[in-house]
């Protein structure tokens, strides 16, 4: 930020002081402002015990538009160079035949994918999109540290902190002119669609995101990014390759898919060609023939190696004619005699890293062996290993425990070619490193990020490429193009909150009960009939000796049925992610981390602080709800949250009345009074009866009225109704069915001479309604959400 | 001579699965001192989608894709093979050792073969074992067969054992060829003598398929065949399918099944058989 001569650089000048109005307090409180935002828009993922993936720090990043404009001279050069480079390597090898690059940088490269480089080979250029790491040096200069050529991350979370700025700190915006990022996300959108394969195809390109899912540290960015390109977020086993052409699987059947942007190591593709466990087989094969264009091409990640930077100059020399324009870190390879001859003078300048492999650890290059043992394996294996210099980031303010402080910087520039030319991002993201730190190759699994500003000189109008001549759209409604696994997981969130809430009010029944004491001869009964309940709902083991005192504090340790039941369903929000809205997202985050904090809570807090815990998990399923009645269409994940709902309450509550009437006829008054109790419905028995329980009365608000919704009959009328929306005809009639058992089940009691010892014979019928449940699931699943199975490798081996 | 050889894959699963993907390299590699008249793939059941090319090591590679239901599967290869003399040079007319090692890792045809590969690194054992056979100046002829013969000795050829890794090969003393192929080029590697490994079948090798080792000479000499397994210099009763820098490059069948549960898979070479073809079942 600060010039050699100590002043302050024009550039920040704008960013500066609009930050100066800012007290120290002040700017700590929009930091914490951003933090909230990015939580509400859904952006930060769901907080795992170490905190969010990423931050987006208050100060942007200013760069004078004349030095964009020379990085992006730089960049683009760089960006072609690479291009023409794995062109070459995976093609004719002309820079290995005339030794301007040695073999090894190539064939002892992990990177060096074999399935890439056959006859046919892949179509279409190998390099599409492409970020570069660099930092400036205190010279001033930049230098670039890294090419990410193997799906980089950081281009969502670059956007999403340009938004999050623009709405916590819309002042700093007004003191300077800031390029815009839309157009090279629109730019890019269009490129993708403009690569699709032509041939055979009638309607629109499908461009999808290919993610490894929610365990990707980074996968607030593919999400992110999937929406700035407005394209669908896949992973691998929603794909499927038929006759040679690769489709998206979902609810309505295969949906063909053209473009697959990875964020998938390129390694695990295809089980088939590449490393055998992940992928989708088949898929090298729709490259070859064209079918599918993978952006980039399986192997780019070649040019990752970090030795590469000693040949570039002489490469880019050779191959594009020019002299390299951006300057790489220093580098030397130690299978040259004169690089360890300087490394062995200088050793303290230069740090020995693996020659391929960007990820590479220091414990994986055998320093845990010691020095010596690195110096062997140097010795008997030098081409393994490359030397790079120190590189010092210069620092830039950023918000810290004191206020601002000088922190080093790593920039990020990102860059895309629509077959073309190559179009740099007017931004990128900066991220903080460590101070002393040596500076890392990849993004960390945590980063702390700054929105970066290419700052106009003068006004200017921003145009873009001209609109893609898109095929009409027909107008859709419904289901169909949900993704089965979608609808899987919205089924899964359904079930877990329910179960959720279902464990949680059963908790509070018999927490209640212990706090008043045992004396009563009712209440041991009930607490009986409720250790059944709470065994049937896996709060208790099935022949476990503990009390309720004993075991229901079980429930809320780490391995306990909340903490799990709430990890889940976590878990599955977060894979829902992309089909709710920030909002929609937000309110269940919240309500998931209040139900998780108040259970870890619960664990030291006694069975005071568990009743405080179960209304919280209990408010998970009100936010879930209310947010799922309001705020979503009706169809596609809708309909299979609310099934997943109506499922697991159907099949809980036919359990649950089971072990309740399960009782001599002489206990039917406390059975009916736990019934209405457990099934939430005294109060409406009361208003509607003003008389004491009976059995008919209260089986038929529990059990047959459609118009109750805690009543058994309601959830599986509500489910017949979904499974017609969602086509199902079939497994609707047979929910109808269970309706029409539920009915003559009140009827017969409402018409026995003694309707007590009719109500107890019960149980039966409702375990076999609690058996249906479980089936029209099984149904449910095998229907709907029919995953391939699972693949498997075969392989001959010579004798 | 002339062979006509067929290799036949069957695989039965224990259901019927959804979707099969295999590659195949069962085809025999066209080469000057082999020459490949006639050569068919077969696969049952009938209606594959099959794709012919090459790999990156050259070799023939066929693709299948079976996109319905099955319950198994069965290729058959066929081919009418003319393969030449082709005579060793004479160990002491070739270059020593260190020079070959010295030129490995920049020629343009054998560098690929001179860095480690997952199932042959270059590995300090394995280097350790191979040194006794390569004296400083030997020519590297020399040395290649003096290991070959000391690997005969050490490690007892067992045909048909399931692959357990080079090491475990030389410590138990015992191993298929593809260990003591592996064992071979790992030396090999280990000295920065470039090697790679070559699949292919023997008419006298018992209806199975073998691997042995190609051995670099120089850039004058090139490459010339070691088969640890018989102690010799592979001759005019080897037909090759491919090479590669270790066995999974050549795999001759990998495949990725989806569904099927557990599944039986075999494999049989026979020479000058009365038919080659598919059973007809399969048809």
């Amino acid at each position: 930020m600060v010039d050699g001569r100590g002043g302050v650089r024009a550039h920040w000048r704008g960013v500066v002081g609009a930050l100066a109005a800012l007290d120290p307090a002040a700017l700590a409180e929009r930091a914490r402002r951003l933090e909230r935002a990015a939580e509400e828009e859904g952006a930060a993922s769901l907080p795992g015990a170490d905190g969010p993936a990423w931050r987006c720090d208050p100060v942007p990043f200013p760069l004078p538009a004349a030095e964009f404009a020379q990085l992006e001279a730089g960049l683009v050069q760089r960006a072609r160079l690479l291009d023409a480079l794995l062109a070459d390597l995976y093609g004719p090898q002309t820079v290995l035949a005339d030794g301007t690059l040695p073999p090894a940088l190539v064939y002892a490269n992990p990177g060096f994918l074999r399935a890439s480089r056959t006859d046919p080979a892949p179509t279409g250029p190998f390099l599409q999109a492409l970020a570069v790491d660099l930092v400036r040096g205190p010279e001033g200069s930049w230098r670039v540290l890294a090419d990410l050529t193997d799906g980089s991350i950081g281009a969502g979370y670059a956007r999403e902190s340009r938004r999050l700025l623009a709405r916590v700190l819309p002042e700093l915006f007004r003191s300077v002119q800031v390029r815009q990022l839309t157009p090279f996300f629109e730019a890019w959108g269009d490129a993708l669609l403009r690569t699709a394969p032509s041939a055979g195809r009638d309607g629109p390109a499908t461009v999808a995101l290919l993610t490894p899912g929610t365990e990707d540290p980074h996968w607030s960015d593919h999400l992110l990014l999937s929406r700035d390109l407005a394209c669908s977020l896949v992973q691998g086993r929603d794909l499927t390759v038929r006759g040679g052409e690769v489709f998206l699987k979902t609810l309505r059947g295969l949906n063909p898919v053209h473009v697959l942007l990875r964020r998938v190591d390129e390694r695990r593709l295809d089980p088939l060609e590449l490393e055998r466990r992940g992928g989708v087989p088949g898929l090298m094969d729709a490259v070859r023939s064209g079918a599918v264009r993978v952006v980039n091409t399986p192997g780019a990640g070649l040019v990752e190696a970090p030795a590469l930077a000693a040949f570039l100059p002489a490469l880019c020399r050779r191959l594009l004619g020019e002299a390299l324009r951006l300057p790489g870190r220093p580098t030397m390879w130690m299978a040259d005699g004169d690089a360890r001859d300087r490394m062995a003078r200088q050793a303290a300048r230069w740090t020995i890293r693996s020659a391929v492999d960007p990820a590479a650890t220091p414990a994986e290059l055998g320093e845990a062996g010691g020095r010596a043992a690195l110096d062997a394996a140097l010795a008997a294996r030098p081409w393994e290993f490359a030397a790079v210099g120190d590189v010092r980031p210069s620092a830039a303010p950023a918000q810290g425990a004191r206020g601002l402080e000088p922190q080093p910087v790593v920039l990020r520039m990102f860059l895309m070619q629509d077959g073309r030319g190559w179009t740099c991002m007017e931004g990128g993201l900066a991220r903080l490193a460590d101070p002393g730190a040596p500076v890392r190759h990849v993004l960390p699994e945590r980063v702390v990020v700054k929105d970066v500003w290419v700052l106009n000189q003068e006004m200017r109008d921003i145009s873009g490429p001209a609109p893609l001549r898109q095929p009409r759209l027909t107008i859709r409604r419904g289901t169909g193009e949900l993704p089965s696994r979608v609808a899987d997981d919205f089924y899964w969130f359904g079930r877990y909150v329910e179960r959720l809430d279902g464990q949680a009010r059963l908790a509070r029944a018999a927490l209640l009960r212990l706090g008043r004491g045992t004396s009563l001869p009712r209440t041991v009964a009930e607490q009986l009939v409720l250790a059944g309940c709470l065994q049937d709902a896996g709060l208790q083991e099935e022949d476990a000796v503990l009390t309720l005192r004993e075991a229901l504090p079980l429930s809320v340790t780490e391995e306990g049925a909340f903490p799990h039941g709430l990890s889940e369903a976590g878990r599955l929000v977060e894979a829902l992610r992309d089909r709710l809205t920030g909002e929609m997202h937000g309110a269940f985050a919240h309500a998931l981390r209040a139900a998780r904090d108040e259970v870890a809570g619960a664990e030291r807090s006694g069975l005071d602080g568990m009743v405080h815990a179960m209304a919280a998990v209990q408010r998970l399923s009100t936010a879930v709800a209310g947010v799922a009645a309001e705020g979503m269409v009706r169809g596609g994940g809708w309909i299979f949250l609310d099934l997943g709902r109506r499922i697991e309450r159907g099949h809980t509550t036919a359990l649950l009345l089971a072990r309740v009437l399960d009782q001599p006829a002489v206990r039917i008054d406390s059975a009916l009074r736990l019934a209405l109790e457990l099934c939430d419905s005294a109060i409406t028995y009361r208003n509607r009866y003003l008389a004491p329980p009976q059995p008919a009365p209260v089986l038929d608000l529990v059990l047959a009225d459609e118009s109750n919704p805690r009543a058994l009959a309601y959830q599986f009328a509500r489910a017949a109704r979904l499974l017609g929306e969602a086509g199902a005809a079939g497994m609707q009639g047979e929910a109808r069915g269970v309706l029409g058992r539920i009915d003559s089940l009140v009827a017969q009691v409402a018409g026995a001479a003694n309707p007590a010892a009719e109500a107890v014979r019960a149980p039966a019928a409702l375990r076999d309604v609690a058996e249906e449940a479980a089936a029209l699931s099984e149904r449910v699943t095998r229907r709907f959400f029919a995953v391939l199975p699972p693949v498997r490798s075969l392989g001959l081996e010579t004798a | 001579m002339i062979h006509r050889v067929c290799h036949v894959v069957r695989c039965a699963y224990d259901a019927p699965a959804e979707q099969a993907a295999l590659v195949l390299r069962l085809s025999p590699r066209p080469l000057p001192c082999q020459r490949v008249h006639a050569a068919a793939l077969r696969v049952g059941p009938a209606g594959a989608r099959m794709r012919d090319g090459r790999d990156h090591f050259g070799n023939a590679v066929t693709w299948v894709f079976l996109d319905h239901g099955h319950a198994g599967f069965e290729v058959a290869s066929e081919a009418t093979v003319e393969v030449l003399a082709h005579p060793a040079p004479a160990p002491f007319s070739t270059p020593a050792w260190e020079a070959v090692a010295r030129a490995g890792p920049d020629a343009r045809d054998a560098a690929e073969f001179a860095f480690g590969s997952p199932l042959a690194p270059a590995s300090d054992a394995a280097r350790a074992y191979a040194a006794p056979s390569f004296p400083p100046g030997f020519p590297v002829l020399g040395g290649l067969l003096d290991l070959m013969g000391r690997i005969g000795r050490d490690v007892r050829f067992r045909p048909g054992a399931a692959p357990a890794g080079w090491d475990r090969a030389l410590r138990l003393g015992a191993g298929p060829g593809q260990d003591l192929a592996h064992l071979m080029i790992a030396g090999l590697r280990g000295l920065g003598l470039p090697a790679r490994c070559v699949s292919g079948s023997v008419r006298s090798g018992g209806g199975r398929l073998h691997a042995w080792v190609e051995g670099w000479l120089g850039p004058r000499h090139g490459w010339l065949g070691l088969d640890p397994a018989h102690d010799r210099v592979p001759d005019d009763c080897y037909v090759v399918l491919g090479w590669g820098r270790d066995a999974a490059d050549v795999t001759p069948l990998r495949s990725a099944v989806t569904g099927g549960g557990g599944h039986a898979l075999g494999m049989a070479v026979q020479f000058d058989p009365e038919a080659c073809g598919l059973s007809a079942a399969a048809r």
